[in-house]
């Protein structure tokens, strides 16, 4: 796993500035719409609290999801790409199961990722002050950091479940991005889940998707419990295993039918 | 007059044929066909659903109720039908084109090679879902309680139009930087990064985003402006200024163009 991560580090260091921009243009975009978009609604209610949040706590909210972003999602079709490319087939005679590596990659992007969040709080303490950062402690920092790795895991499996498909069909990217587009809402990247309604918010705690960045930004921010904070960690890593699950059953299935022809 | 009609005719033909082969191509390919209109129904999902959630808690936001925000939301669906359609996979295709040297069968050919590059793919997996956004766009102006005029209409169906123009350059000149990166990755991933900024109407930025936002980066004019002129939020004479920006930034592409290209180094032998 320390070679994996070694590996996937050089690759991810190599392109510099393409790695700064994609991080810092899409956690900056995220965060200006998030308070542009918040300010328009707190000034037509005239500043009252929505679900019991302030202006600072949903800016702090779309700070901290922004990265966690980052950290959690990775670049969707890698693995539909390597299928379709014939790339795969490098890794048929590697002495570890392709699966594994690809979860080591992830964790390598989700650690420059967690490197970029830490960075990125500290830049906002620094310039915005202290609005929203007074629920936030080191414990729930590391709570916090420790609930994006679990939500890493279960973003690989859920896209590396619809990714493997591409050894049953040609296209089946499209099918990660839709993922990513399910995420944006019902992760809670383009509104937080708390304001939501009440039957969303019911209906969305039986998906994985909330404890793929809401649950964790919450964690940081210091809204969740203590013990509450390990049935998030219980809850995602069970969709965790769900998906594991389903992705070795699609890759001992659909391997048999790849043909590395694009080689 | 005669040659310009000529020339006209020729890609109008060329184009058609694009189209055919685009479609037997797209027919090949069912499950992906059905597959991308899952994806673009989660992406409206996602544009509906968010707004629909920022609702429950104001009845306007920086001017725009409800409905005008469901006309917007429409409005950029339809811009992004269209652009989904006519450029999307062609333009995907162009940093392949140059890393790989592949631009050079482009550039033979008794045609122009940002024509070809442009359009030489069409999506027509997404014409189903460019179907649906007109008739949601329909439904959210016969829902809009405000009186509307055939004019605006016309203009306001114009200016999408006109949109997904804009929309194709912008992203052309983003992806140009291939030609001196060799790696589109980073302004690819920026242009989409900021094409959110589209999504939202324009009245909810600051002053001095929103006139990056109808200037150099015209994303507003994308939807937003065309929205606010189909509301009469602003003058219809604002048109004409969507025009001159798209007009320029198309000369603009064309000069960006050819000096790009005196910047390509084949890599084919």
């Amino acid at each position: 796993m320390i070679g994996i991560l070694g590996i996937e580090f050089k690759r991810i260091l190599f392109y510099r500035g393409d790695l700064i921009v994609r991080i810092v243009s899409a956690a900056l975009v995220r965060i200006v719409l998030g308070y542009y978009l918040w300010a328009a609604v707190f000034a037509a209610n005239g500043g009252q609290p929505v679900n019991g949040l302030s202006f600072d706590a949903v800016m702090m909210y779309y700070v901290i999801a922004a990265l966690t972003a980052n950290a959690v999602m990775i670049p969707v079709g890698v693995i539909s790409r390597e299928v379709y490319d014939g790339g795969l087939t490098k890794y048929l005679v590697y002495p570890i199961s392709y699966l594994y590596f690809r979860a080591g990659t992830t964790l390598a992007n989700c650690s420059v990722g967690i490197v970029q969040l830490l960075c990125g709080l500290l830049f906002w303490r620094l310039f915005h002050g202290t609005g929203g950062f007074d629920t936030i402690t080191v414990a729930s920092l590391l709570l916090g950091l420790i609930s994006i790795l679990c939500a890493s895991l279960l973003y690989f499996s859920l896209l590396a479940c619809v990714e493997l498909l591409s050894l049953w069909v040609e296209q089946a990217h499209t099918l990660s991005l839709t993922v990513v587009f399910l995420v944006n809402l019902m992760g809670g990247i383009f509104v937080p889940i708390s304001v939501f309604p009440l039957w969303a918010q019911a209906f969305l705690s039986w998906t994985p998707f909330p404890y793929l960045i809401f649950y964790p930004s919450e964690v940081i921010r210091g809204s969740v419990a203590t013990w509450s904070v390990v049935g998030v960690w219980a809850l995602t890593l069970v969709w965790s295993f769900v998906f594991i699950l389903g992705a070795k059953i699609l890759w001992q299935r659909g391997s048999y039918r790849y043909s590395g022809v694009g080689m | 007059m005669r040659q310009l009609c000529d020339t006209i005719r020729r890609y109008s033909v060329l184009y058609a044929h694009i189209a055919v082969f685009s479609l037997k191509r797209s027919l090949e390919f069912r499950i992906e066909f059905l597959f991308s209109i899952v994806m673009d129904l989660a992406y409206a999902a996602a544009a509906i659903g968010a707004y629909a959630v920022v609702y429950g808690h104001t009845t306007l936001l920086s001017g725009w109720s409800y409905e005008e925000i469901q006309i917007f939301v429409a409005a950029w669906l339809f811009v992004d039908g269209l652009q989904m359609v006519f450029v999307n996979r062609s333009l995907a295709a162009i940093p392949n084109l140059i890393n790989k040297g592949d631009l050079d069968y482009y550039l033979i050919r008794p045609v122009s090679a940002l024509f070809m590059v442009s359009v030489s793919s069409v999506g027509i997996n997404s014409v189903v879902n460019l179907m649906l956004w007109c008739v949601y766009l329909a439904w959210s102006l016969h829902n809009y309680p405000g009186p509307l005029s055939p004019l605006h209409i016309v203009v306001f169906i114009a200016l999408l139009c006109n949109g997904a123009f804009l929309y194709y350059l912008t992203r052309m000149c983003f992806l140009l930087s291939t030609f001196w990166l060799q790696s589109a990755l980073g302004m690819e991933t920026l242009f989409f990064t900021l094409i959110r900024c589209g999504e939202r109407p324009d009245d909810i930025f600051g002053r001095w985003l929103r006139r990056a936002l109808v200037s150099f980066v015209p994303f507003a004019l994308m939807a937003s402006v065309p929205s606010k002129i189909l509301l009469g939020k602003v003058s219809l004479v604002c048109a004409f200024y969507v025009g001159l920006i798209s007009a320029s930034l198309f000369a603009l592409l064309v000069l960006a163009w050819r000096i790009s290209l005196r910047h390509y180094g084949s890599a084919s032998s």
